[in-house]
C-alpha cells in the first residue's frame, strides 16, 4: 500500500522542493518539463477535513463557516464528515484519534465536500461577476450575446481554477485536459451556453480540488 | 491515516462495491471457496452494532435474577421480582431515577420495549475476561484475544453473510474497544467495519452527488470523476512504479509539478 502511494504521489512530493526554490520569471503557460528528483522517501499525508476545507477557503474566497454546508444546515466537517475524514471528537464521540484506515465513505465524502465547494464558487461568481474568482464573464455577456468561449478564455480559466486551488501555474498538458474537457461538458448542449460553461468551470474545480494533489499534502 | 488512505485506493472500494469488490478482492485465492461465499450471501445477514456500555448493568439486565432466585440478594447484584419482566427466553428492567449513583443525572430505561420488539432476533452471550482496562477489554471481546486468526465477531460474520455486498458491517459505534478493526489484513475490504460516527447525517457520505445544490446534472458530474481519474490523477505508469519503489528519480512525469508561483492570468470581466 506505501509503495502504491509512494508511485501516485511521487510529483506531489516534489512540491516540497518549491518552497524553498527561488521564485522565477512569471510565465504565462509554463512549458511541460521534467519534474523534480522526487524523494526517496515521500511522507505524503492526507489532509483532514479541517486543513482541506481551511485550504478551499482560503485560496477560493469563501468564508470558513459559509464554505460547505450539508442540507444548507450542517457544516461539512464539524457535524458531517469530521470522522470519516480523518478527525476527532473526544467529548461526545470519544474519537480521540483519526481513524488508521479510511472509511469507506470518505472519498464520497472528499467528493462532497469538493462539489459543494465548487458549486458555491460558481454561484457566487455568477452573482457578483465584479468578484469573480473563477468563472469570469470573459467571453460571455459583454455584449449581451453569449458565445461559445474561445480559447482564451478556456485556457485563463483553466489556470485560474489551478492557480486558485493548488496555488501552482498549471503545465501546458494540464490546460490542454481541462479545455479539451469543455467538449465533453458541452456535448448535446449549446456550447455558447453560459450554464455549459458554468458546468464546466463548476466541474473542472471539482475535478482539480478532489485530485490527489489537493487532497494531500 | 497516512499509510493507508489515498483517494484512489478508497474511491476503487467504494465504486467496485458488491460483487466486484467480492471478486477482486478474492481473486487470487480459492475458488471453491469463492463460490461457496457467493452462494451463501444470497441470504446476506447485515451487521448494524450498537454498543452499550458503562456502569448501568447493561450486562446483567438480558438475563437478570430476582431477588427470590438469588440466595444472597442482598449483596448481589439482584432486582425485586416485581421489577424483572420475562419476555421470551429473556429478562428485561424498566427503570427511572433522579440519579445514576452518585452521578447526579435523571435517567429514563425502557428495556422493555427493545426485548419485546427483537426478542426474536437476539442473542445474548455471556463473556468473562480480564483486562487492564475498558478499551482492550472490549476489544477482547470481539476478538477474542486473537482467536480467529485476528478477525472480530463482526468481521467474521461479514465474511461469512457479506459476500458482495458494499457496507454489510456498519458500527453506530465511536471510541470504543467494540468498533475496533481486527488483525487480520487479508480479509476483503467489505468486511471491515464501517462506522457510522452522526448516523443522522451518515447517509449522505454514501453518494457523492445527491442533494447539492446548484451542481450540475448527475450524468456530468460521475463523467468528471472518469476524467479526474483518467486524466488529471492517471494511475502510476509500471516504469513510475518501479523507479518509486526503487526510490530512484522518477524523471518526466505525467502532470508535471511546476515550482512557478501562480500568478493570475485572467483579466476582469469586461
Amino acid at each position: 500500500m506505501r509503495k502504491q502511494i509512494i508511485s501516485g504521489l511521487a510529483a506531489i512530493a516534489a512540491l516540497a522542493a518549491c518552497a524553498t526554490a527561488p521564485e522565477p520569471a512569471l510565465p504565462q503557460f509554463a512549458a511541460d518539463v521534467p519534474a523534480p528528483v522526487a524523494s526517496v522517501d515521500p511522507r505524503v499525508k492526507f489532509k483532514d477535513g479541517e486543513r482541506y476545507l481551511r485550504d478551499l477557503s482560503a485560496n477560493l474566497g469563501i468564508p470558513r463557516e459559509d464554505i460547505c454546508k450539508e442540507l444548507s444546515r450542517y457544516d461539512c466537517m464539524t457535524d458531517a464528515f469530521r470522522i470519516v475524514l480523518g478527525g476527532v471528537e473526544a467529548p461526545n464521540l470519544l474519537v480521540n484519534e483519526p481513524i488508521e484506515n479510511a472509511a469507506l465513505t470518505s472519498p464520497i465524502a472528499v467528493d462532497r465536500v469538493a462539489l459543494h465547494v465548487c458549486s458555491n464558487r460558481v454561484r457566487m461568481d455568477r452573482e457578483d461577476p465584479a468578484e469573480a474568482v473563477l468563472f469570469k464573464a470573459g467571453a460571455f455577456g459583454a455584449d449581451g450575446r453569449a458565445r461559445t468561449p474561445d480559447a482564451e478564455w478556456l485556457n485563463a480559466t483553466a489556470d485560474a481554477i489551478y492557480g486558485s486551488i493548488l496555488m501552482r501555474s498549471p503545465s501546458e498538458r494540464e490546460i490542454q485536459n481541462l479545455a479539451a474537457y469543455y467538449t465533453q461538458v458541452a456535448d448535446g448542449r449549446a456550447a455558447n451556453s453560459p450554464d455549459v460553461a458554468a458546468d464546466w468551470v463548476t466541474l473542472s474545480c471539482f475535478a482539480v480540488a478532489s485530485s490527489l494533489e489537493a487532497v494531500f499534502y | 491515516m497516512t499509510r493507508h488512505l489515498s483517494r484512489r485506493n478508497f474511491l476503487r472500494t467504494a465504486s467496485l462495491g458488491a460483487t466486484g469488490a467480492f471478486i477482486a478482492a478474492r481473486a487470487p485465492q480459492d475458488a471453491f471457496a469463492q463460490e461457496v461465499m457467493i452462494e451463501r450471501a444470497k441470504n446476506p445477514r447485515f451487521l448494524i452494532v450498537l454498543s452499550s456500555f458503562g456502569g448501568a448493568n447493561q450486562v446483567d439486565a438480558f438475563l437478570s435474577r430476582r431477588e427470590s432466585e438469588v440466595p444472597n440478594a442482598k449483596t448481589l447484584n439482584a432486582y425485586p421480582d416485581d421489577m424483572v419482566q420475562t419476555i421470551g427466553e429473556f429478562r428485561a428492567i424498566d427503570m427511572k431515577g433522579p440519579s445514576i449513583g452518585a452521578i447526579p443525572a435523571a435517567f429514563t430505561a425502557n428495556q422493555s420495549n427493545f426485548v419485546r420488539k427483537h426478542n426474536n432476533d437476539m442473542m445474548v452471550v455471556t463473556h468473562t475476561g480480564t483486562s487492564v482496562n475498558h478499551f482492550v477489554a472490549q476489544q477482547r471481546s470481539i476478538n477474542g484475544n486473537a482467536a480467529w486468526k485476528g478477525r472480530t465477531l463482526q468481521e467474521a460474520v461479514a465474511l461469512t453473510y457479506g459476500a458482495g455486498y458494499a457496507i454489510p458491517n456498519v458500527h453506530l459505534v465511536n471510541g470504543t474497544g467494540f468498533t475496533e478493526r481486527g488483525t487480520d489484513n487479508t480479509l476483503p475490504a467489505y468486511v471491515y467495519g464501517e462506522r457510522a460516527p452522526t448516523p443522522n447525517l451518515w447517509p449522505l457520505s454514501l453518494d457523492g452527488y445527491r442533494g447539492i445544490a446548484g451542481a450540475p446534472d448527475r450524468k456530468l458530474f460521475e463523467a468528471a470523476r472518469k476524467f479526474r481519474n483518467e486524466r488529471l490523477d492517471p494511475p502510476p505508469t509500471s516504469s513510475a512504479r518501479s523507479a518509486a519503489a526503487s526510490g530512484s528519480s522518477t524523471g518526466p512525469t505525467s502532470g508535471a509539478m511546476h515550482c512557478a508561483a501562480w500568478r493570475p492570468r485572467i483579466s476582469s470581466p469586461s
